[in-house]
């Protein structure tokens, strides 16, 4: 579905150029979830904006291809990627209150996605929108749809920019953090609704994230990054029992257990002194 | 002996014209020596409860006991040189630091303010003592904060809390912004601290997993009420306030396969605009029986220390022979 | 980077390095201040061709030539010298202007930034006092109080003082809410402790940035006083009173008197908001 291959991207600084990513290189292949993990500074979140055409001014991949159906994205001009932005690829973004435009209604952002990509009538677009905003479990989508990004709660929101981004059916979903803005109660209803969104569709998820427990739980693959380079990839059954890489261990051991896996005292000490 | 001792502390404040009940008759105690956890999503009143426990904030009602003196009765002034036997580490290592100031100066602020006796010398002693103590080196004493990792910026918020030996130290979410493995060492040096200095901590939370390795008892909050409190082991392995379950099953284990069958609420946390009359998770809990919505919430005792507000849970205690051996 | 620090280096070379790699980073800020530097050094130490309060009756309303490179005016003054020497006084007392409005800034917003009822007041009187036109008040009080050049201080003061004050105390205000200043107070520092030692030092970028634009706003204040007539003994050269003589003999065909010290205080303006723009940069950039 999408094949990264020595996707290498800069940035311009004050001290000079910074290679943010260095020669990354992983698949999505299709129906599968990959996730993403590593920690501050690993270069995560620029691989999947260097992919996306979304890096900031003084930013610029340098090397590298990312084929997705057939064309290679980092080659593509602006015009053809924001065709398949949106169309093809759906993005669920970490903020959701920074993914909608907080002036507009919400029906008046459905329009707008609809419109980038497809012609539709306002009543036939506004059935839709209703029909869409129901199968994410938003309550009251008459409502949510006249009204605007502040009125809604931070998990409501979320619920809106995945319903946004689904508009499209797209074959792939890139979620970057999509949870951490969120409370705790609220980030697994939102990462279970993405998972059957996912599921449901055929589609393939890449998911970006530094939380170990959602790569372990909702994806197949993983593609462990640290300093701008992947360290590990492969099947999360396989990574997660049984890594290769000094780097992934760290940082498997360095996660507690999860609280109801914590049982006796004991397991808890060994669980964090060693590292 | 207890170190601090909330009473019945309730907390109303205005935001735009609007009542925030942001806590709701809590009494939490910390003994010496003793990590108590306060757990809680956003707006639950936990980082308020905190500042009110830091005499930061006066409550609208309740009482605060620090080592025997009651906080809420003093002015600021009077307040002053407490300060330096009651500390904090906050949640944001960087914006808690002084942008402009140098890290010697940072950590030796404190004692500026509370052993003015010191000379310059022996306090740039006591610095460098306390940045090799929190796992830095005397050449850090000259940068700025910004030149500093996550880990180090709140290696430094440490340093500044414990150098003047406080007895209790109020841990507002000290490692919920840094990346897994920073996080394990900054709590690792917690609690190694906590045992050379026998120091109290409340540590103030919205990860289980993280209470379960640094709390002795924890205490659960939702809505600004306490809804679950106990001895950590106790209350993790044994939760039974139907929030607490949520709260659990909600976090994610890393061993593939190993999931918790999700507690879902329903929606989100209201807006906690109204004291409640009525339970606190009315509304979104999966186990809501009509009476609840007339139930008044307060603690019972469950087992041994180990108190649930869930009324529920307590028609079940009065009723031992359905309980079915369960603890 | 490593490369530099293995050879070793004078003192002075360092400086150098340092210099250049300061301009690489914030040319603004360079150019800025080395024009202003060199204007200011030029009025008091270069040697000028002429006298600029001796005129010369033989020589008047020349055009600019070989002798008289800016020309002369009906006075028979050297323009180029009077243009020169002129920065003498009106950038020193832009500066104590801009100098003393922020000091009164930093002694009344800091405080002021501490919410109460009184400072609440003194807020709303300030905004009654800014609503004056401020320039036709201070041309009032220093055509009252005399013709006397600190006259033209306490009218920049009055001008710029309440900005400073206002800029210091919104900026106070937004520092107060950081969480660095709760840890202090959770430390135990007195009010005044964390007034000075954490919030100042957290405003003067801004600070920086309002000093190089009030410099300017003075330049320009100055110029206007003096082509008023204000603040001004004749023959001591001033770039507004030296403007106001041009200005009557430009109908008759003599552009060069007034065209150079304008284009004085052009430059002169111009390296100062270049300067602002150059803080303002680097403060965005930190």
């Amino acid at each position: 579905m999408l094949r990264v291959q020595g996707l290498t991207s800069q940035f311009r600084g004050r001290a000079g150029v910074v290679r943010a990513i260095d020669d990354v290189s992983f698949e999505v292949p299709a129906g599968e979830a990959v996730g993403i993990v590593g920690e501050t500074g690993s270069g995560k979140s620029v691989t999947i904006r260097s992919i996306l055409g979304l890096l900031p001014s003084y930013g610029r991949v340098v090397a590298g291809s990312a084929e997705f159906e057939g064309e290679d994205l980092i080659k593509l001009s602006r015009t053809r990627l924001r065709e398949i932005r949106g169309a093809r690829i759906g993005f669920v973004a970490q903020n959701p209150f920074g993914a909608l435009n907080p002036v507009l209604s919400i029906e008046k952002q459905f329009r707008n996605v609809m419109r980038a990509h497809r012609r539709m009538s306002r009543a036939e677009l506004h059935d839709l929108a209703i029909e869409r905003l129901a199968a994410v479990q938003v309550r009251g989508p008459e409502r949510v749809l006249r009204g605007y990004a502040h009125e809604l709660s931070g998990g409501m929101a979320q619920r809106v920019v995945i319903a946004l981004a689904m508009l499209h059916d797209p074959p792939l979903v890139i979620a970057d953090e999509p949870t951490t803005a969120l409370d705790v109660t609220v980030q697994r209803q939102i990462l279970d609704l993405i998972d059957s969104q996912v599921k449901q569709g055929g589609r393939s998820l890449l998911l970006v994230t530094h939380d170990l427990g959602v790569v372990a739980q909702y994806c197949h693959r993983v593609v462990v990054m640290k300093s701008g380079r992947v360290v590990e990839t492969g099947l999360v059954a396989d990574v997660f029992t049984n890594p290769t890489h000094e780097y992934t261990k760290q940082l498997l051991d360095a996660v507690p257990p999860a609280p109801w896996a914590q049982e006796a005292p004991g397991l808890t000490e060994q669980a964090v002194t060693s590292r | 002996m207890s170190i601090m001792e909330l009473r019945d502390v309730n907390h109303v404040f205005r935001r735009g014209g609007k009542e925030v009940h942001a806590v709701n008759g809590v009494s939490l105690s910390v003994a010496k020596g003793e990590t108590v956890a306060v757990i809680g999503e956003s707006g639950s009143g936990k980082s308020t409860l905190g500042r009110i426990a830091l005499g930061l904030i006066t409550p609208t009602s309740g009482s605060v006991v620090f080592d025997g003196i009651e906080l809420t009765a003093l002015s600021r002034k009077q307040m002053r040189p407490l300060r330096s036997r009651l500390q904090v580490v906050f949640q944001e290592p960087y914006e808690s630091l002084n942008p402009r100031l140098k890290v010697g100066d940072i950590i030796a602020e404190p004692l500026i303010i509370h052993r003015p006796e010191l000379s310059r010398a022996e306090r740039r002693e006591k610095v460098v003592a306390m940045l090799e103590r929190v796992g830095l080196t005397a050449e850090h004493a000259d940068r700025l904060p910004r030149n500093l990792s996550g880990g180090q910026q709140q290696r430094i918020g440490i340093a500044r809390a414990i150098i003047t030996e406080p007895e209790l130290v109020i841990l507002d979410e000290p490692t919920s912004s840094l990346d897994v493995s920073v996080r394990a060492r900054v709590l690792d040096l917690l609690r190694d601290l906590q045992r050379e200095r026998g120091i109290s901590y409340v540590f103030i939370s919205h990860d289980l997993a993280t209470v379960g390795l640094i709390s002795d008892r924890v205490a659960v909050m939702y809505l600004g009420t306490v809804v679950e409190q106990g001895p950590t082991q106790e209350v993790l392995t044994n939760p039974r306030h139907p929030y607490t379950q949520a709260l659990m099953s909600a976090t994610l284990s890393t061993v593939v396969g190993q999931k918790r069958e999700h507690v879902p609420l329903r929606g989100e946390i209201p807006n906690p605009s109204k004291k409640p009359t009525k339970c606190v998770l009315s509304g979104r809990c999966p186990i809501e029986v009509d009476a609840c919505s007339s139930w008044q919430v307060r603690l019972a005792q469950v087992a041994d220390r180990h108190e649930v507000a869930c009324m529920r849970v307590e028609q079940e205690q009065k009723q031992p022979v359905e309980l079915g051996g369960g603890r | 980077m490593s490369d530099a620090a293995a050879i070793p280096k004078s003192p002075a070379a360092e400086v150098v390095t340092k210099i250049v790699n300061f301009a690489r980073v914030s040319p603004g800020i360079v150019a800025g201040v080395a024009v202003l530097l060199f204007l200011l050094l030029a009025s008091f130490l270069a040697p000028l061709p002429y006298d600029p309060v001796t005129p010369d009756p033989t020589s008047v309303l020349q055009p600019p030539s070989a002798q008289h490179i800016f020309g002369t005016d009906a006075n028979g003054f050297d323009v180029f010298s009077r243009v020169v020497a002129a920065g003498r006084s009106d950038l020193p007392l832009a500066l104590a202007g801009t100098l003393a409005s922020l000091v009164i800034g930093l002694l009344v917003g800091l405080p002021l930034s501490v919410k109460s009822k009184w400072s609440e007041g003194f807020m709303r009187a300030l905004d009654a006092f800014q609503s004056f036109p401020l320039i036709v008040l201070s041309v009032t009080i220093v055509s009252l109080t005399g013709n006397d050049i600190q006259n033209i201080l306490y009218a920049i003061v009055i001008i710029n003082g309440p900005r400073f004050i206002r800029l210091i105390r919104s900026e106070a205000l937004a520092i107060r809410e950081a969480r660095f200043i709760e840890a202090a107070i959770a430390t135990g520092a007195r009010p005044r402790r964390v007034m000075f030692r954490h919030i100042m030092p957290n405003v003067i970028d801004v600070c920086l940035v309002q000093c190089s634009l009030t410099t300017a706003n003075a330049v320009i204040v100055i110029a206007a006083l003096n082509f008023l007539g204000i603040g001004v003994s004749p023959p001591t050269p001033t770039w507004g009173s030296m403007v106001q003589v041009g200005a009557q003999a430009i109908s008759t065909g003599q552009w060069w008197i007034a065209i150079w010290p304008g284009v004085a205080i052009f430059i002169a303006i111009a390296s100062l908001n270049m300067l602002a723009n150059g803080i303002q940069r680097r403060v965005e950039g930190s």
